[in-house]
């Protein structure tokens, strides 16, 4: 009875966590609006957002997610996040024998803390290197994405979706590599990344870790290993006869192997009464059925509980070994140094903003965007001017825009609105209209209009702000004349100029992102002075021809 | 290889050259004749009807030129080309006046065409323009298809044109050149580029390579379009124009409400009458002399004949 329930219970969780895959890969790679839902339940981003843009809907995703964890354990790691179900599928299909990971609590901690004061000081560093639904981000948008576009496209050419360079330094940083690494570390210890690296996982477990549900072996457990042997997480000590609910996944492989159905989920009293004639195997404390202070354990729980209290309190005490000392500092040193190589002038986080590229709109400024964006690649999957660009071009590192297939739309505001760190400031439709990213240039020797007197006017055509203008230049010639206190920067002049290789008009990068001046306001000024002439009706009966 | 092989192969290749040659010539001398029965005595009969909606002035025009009959016949493949260039709605009249699109499809369905296809190389994100300009929702309401135009190796062929002056080859829509019967539907507007755009300014939407054009003397290339293919109606809406800040336009105060509509055969005299409609001389519009000179239609006002009607 209760094995086959036990397994239902896994499958139903092995549903739910194809479910989170599939939306998330749509809305990734096709912009399923669903599926955006399924994004910004994410931890790691939605917590970022909170801090950053103070966003309550942020902060009640975060709540939920922690009181969900408080119940239920890290559910979130086996349902919600992209690459902990990415990394069960790894290990379901290369189905290799390995070590389970080991417990590391300082080396988890202490990425935790870094990851956390650095977030708080301003810096999604930690993020950006670690968090699972940015790095999955990452990945789809630069390994699966395309071949989506290009199966997609052959198979609709009516509909067809954008498509997107991809440069293959993106290619390798975003895509290759972080999946590579991670395979490896399947390979290696299973899901290592979840139980030490992860800092979104270390906060759920601390929470997970006082959940008044906690999965464990009970009484009814004769020590077979088969629970063991299946855990990816590492978390089940057979010798003290504990489960480790800060680190376990909630994968409930357990549940469904272990043929004495002596895993429990549930509360402890309730199972250890289910499991009948408790048999200590510990010297075990008088059993008052009193809360421990740090664990809501009741002493009943005999072998179990009691192991874990131990476990729980070895992990949280520091009482450090001097090799751990060296491992610390070492490991503090390390990350140090690539975080001052990554951030120094020209590294590769800031070598957008050395270089001076042009960032999307509410981006603030370059300083600003590199030390939040942590790359997740939603804006540039959603880009529908086809201009955001993750990598590449000689400016590496950070999100920028390029005009050689579009223009920033004038009416799109995707970018800042679907960014799910708050690294893109999300704004109204009048500010976005405004926001001057970049500013434009006219070089008068390449211009075909200016050299050639050739009547081209493309520039001034797909200007929405009325910036650039076709003046009278003699009889018959027009020139573009650009009025920089209305140019935003948004690239509809250096797109469409046709002039090549080096084109007449182009987007120099801003400093700082400022509101440029109000076209209506500017235009309505303009025509109070010289009103536009009305056609004449010439014609019987007021006919205009 | 021996003499004998030699001597076969270059007759082979010879002849096949020749016949090559003659296909293409044959083409072109259609084109050529067609162009000179389009033009006819050098007449051209334009309809002008206004104060209406854009549903009922085309209905009273279209009534004028004979009904939609007179255009399209039964099994035909229709393509409307309306200008759906901008993410602007219809208010901002940027683009064609999605109604009048969808009035189009809905008579050439009931003349019997088998399909319409809608279309527009556009500037901005082809998808938002579709959406927003209000054209893709009513044509597909009124049973048409609307067409992707972006991608250069998926929709368009390459065709070449020697009476063309500067645009001799160009890419050019599959649609179009499948069709059957083509119609012309632009929306009248001020141009930063080319003065003023209308009929034939809308051409270049059914291209691909929009910079060749703007590089290599626009109005020149713009005359040049339609010689690729002559549209078999051509609907110029002026309910609401753009007369300043075009094409795109830029503030409300860009924006007039005429309430006009031209209709005709001739898309050079149509542009020539429009050029009075939006208030401009017609040497202000060079591509038009251009386009009369190459003789794809009448830019003469004494010779254009005008039906004027209240909607």
């Amino acid at each position: 009875m209760a094995t086959s329930r036990l397994r239902w219970l896994r499958y139903g969780r092995i549903a739910l966590a194809a479910l989170s895959m599939l939306m998330l890969l749509a809305f990734v790679c096709h912009g399923v609006a669903v599926g955006e839902y399924w994004f910004n339940a994410q931890f790691g981003p939605a917590a970022a957002r909170a801090w950053l843009l103070l966003s309550p809907a942020a902060a009640g995703v975060v709540l939920l997610l922690l009181v969900l964890t408080l119940v239920f354990g890290r559910v979130y790691c086996s349902v919600l996040c992209p690459l902990g179900i990415l990394q069960d599928v790894i290990g379901w299909l290369t189905r290799r024998r390995c070590p389970a990971p080991g417990n590391h609590p300082r080396l988890r901690y202490g990425i935790a803390v870094v990851t956390i004061v650095l977030a708080l000081c301003g810096w999604n560093l930690g993020l950006r290197l670690l968090d699972p639904a940015s790095r999955f981000g990452g990945m789809v948008a630069t390994l699966v994405a395309p071949l989506h576009t290009a199966i997609y496209n052959r198979l609709y050419p009516d509909d067809m979706l954008i498509v997107r360079p991809l440069a293959l330094p993106t290619l390798f940083i975003l895509g290759v590599l972080p999946l590579l690494l991670l395979t490896a570390l399947v390979l290696w210890r299973r899901r290592w990344f979840c139980t030490t690296l992860c800092p979104v996982g270390t906060v759920l477990g601390l929470l997970a870790k006082y959940t008044p549900y906690p999965l464990q072996l009970t009484d009814a457990c004769v020590k077979c290993g088969q629970c063991q042997k299946i855990c990816p997480a590492g978390c089940i000590d057979l010798a003290e006869g504990s489960l480790d609910n800060e680190r376990c996944l909630r994968c409930l492989k357990c549940l469904d192997a272990c043929r004495f159905q002596a895993v429990g989920w549930g509360r402890p009293a309730a199972l250890t009464a289910n499991a009948g004639t408790a048999t200590s195997q510990a010297e075990v404390g008088a059993p008052v059925a009193t809360a421990d202070a740090n664990n809501v354990q009741p002493a009943e729980a005999t072998g179990a509980g009691d192991a874990a209290a131990v476990d729980a309190a070895a992990s949280s005490r520091v009482d450090l070994t001097r090799r751990e000392v060296l491992v610390g500092a070492a490991g503090l040193s390390a990350m140090a140094c690539v975080g001052a190589a990554l951030l120094r002038p020209g590294g590769v986080l800031r070598a957008g903003a050395g270089a001076g590229a042009i960032y999307p709109p509410g981006a603030g400024s370059a300083a600003r965007f590199a030390a939040l964006c942590t790359g997740c690649q939603l804006c540039v999957r959603n880009c529908r001017g086809n201009v955001l660009r993750a990598l590449g071009d000689g400016r590496s590192g950070l999100v920028h825009l390029v005009f050689d297939r579009g223009m920033c739309e004038f009416n799109c505001m995707r970018c800042s609105s679907i960014c799910p760190t708050g690294a893109l400031r999300p704004m109204t439709k009048a500010a976005k209209q405004r926001c001057r990213i970049g500013m434009a240039q006219f070089d008068p020797s390449l211009c075909v209009a200016v050299q050639d007197g050739v009547d081209c006017g493309a520039c001034a055509e797909h200007c929405p702000t009325g910036a650039l203008q076709m003046k009278d230049d003699g009889p018959g010639r027009r020139i573009p004349s650009l009025n920089t206190d209305l140019c935003i920067g948004c690239g509809s002049c250096e797109y469409p100029c046709p002039v090549r290789p080096l084109r007449a008009m182009r987007v120099t990068p801003v400093a700082i992102q400022v509101q440029a001046d109000d076209p209506g306001e500017y235009f309505r000024r303009r025509r109070e002075q010289a009103p536009l002439p009305k056609p004449a009706a010439t014609g019987d009966d007021g006919w205009l021809l | 290889m021996d003499r004998r092989n030699f001597l076969k192969s270059s007759v082979a290749t010879a002849a096949a050259t020749a016949v090559l040659a003659e296909l293409t010539s044959t083409q072109v001398h259609a084109q050529e004749a067609k162009a000179e029965a389009g033009a006819g005595d050098g007449r051209a009969e334009v309809v002008a009807v206004r104060n209406g909606s854009a549903v009922a002035m085309f209905r009273k025009g279209i009534a004028a030129l004979g009904g939609m009959t007179a255009f399209v016949k039964p099994g035909q493949k229709v393509v409307v080309k309306p200008n759906i260039g901008w993410d602007r709605t219809p208010e901002q009249a940027a683009n064609t006046n999605p109604e009048l699109v969808a009035e189009i499809v809905r008579q050439a369905l009931a003349a019997g065409a088998a399909q319409v296809q809608v279309f527009d190389h556009t500037c901005n994100e082809w998808k938002s323009c579709y959406r927003n300009s209000g054209i893709e929702a009513a044509v597909v309401a009124a049973g048409g298809k609307m067409l992707s135009a972006h991608d250069e190796k998926l929709h368009y062929v390459e065709k070449s044109c020697p009476q063309a002056i500067s645009m001799k080859t160009a890419k050019i829509h599959q649609a179009i050149v499948d069709a059957d019967v083509f119609i012309n539907v632009p929306v009248l507007k001020h141009h930063g580029g080319a003065k003023m755009t209308a009929a034939m300014k809308n051409f270049l939407g059914i291209f691909w390579d929009r910079s060749f054009m703007h590089k290599n003397n626009l109005p020149q290339c713009i005359a040049d379009c339609a010689l690729y293919r002559r549209p078999d109606l051509n609907v110029v809406d002026a309910y609401r124009i753009v007369v300043a800040n075009g094409p795109r336009g830029k503030v409300a105060e860009d924006i007039r409400e005429l309430r006009y509509q031209l209709l005709s055969r001739d898309i050079v005299a149509i542009d020539a009458m429009a050029t009075k409609v939006i208030g401009y001389e017609l040497a202000q519009v060079p591509y038009i002399a251009l386009a009369a000179n190459a003789g794809l239609g009448v830019a003469d006002f004494s010779r254009i004949s005008v039906t004027r009607l209240e909607a």
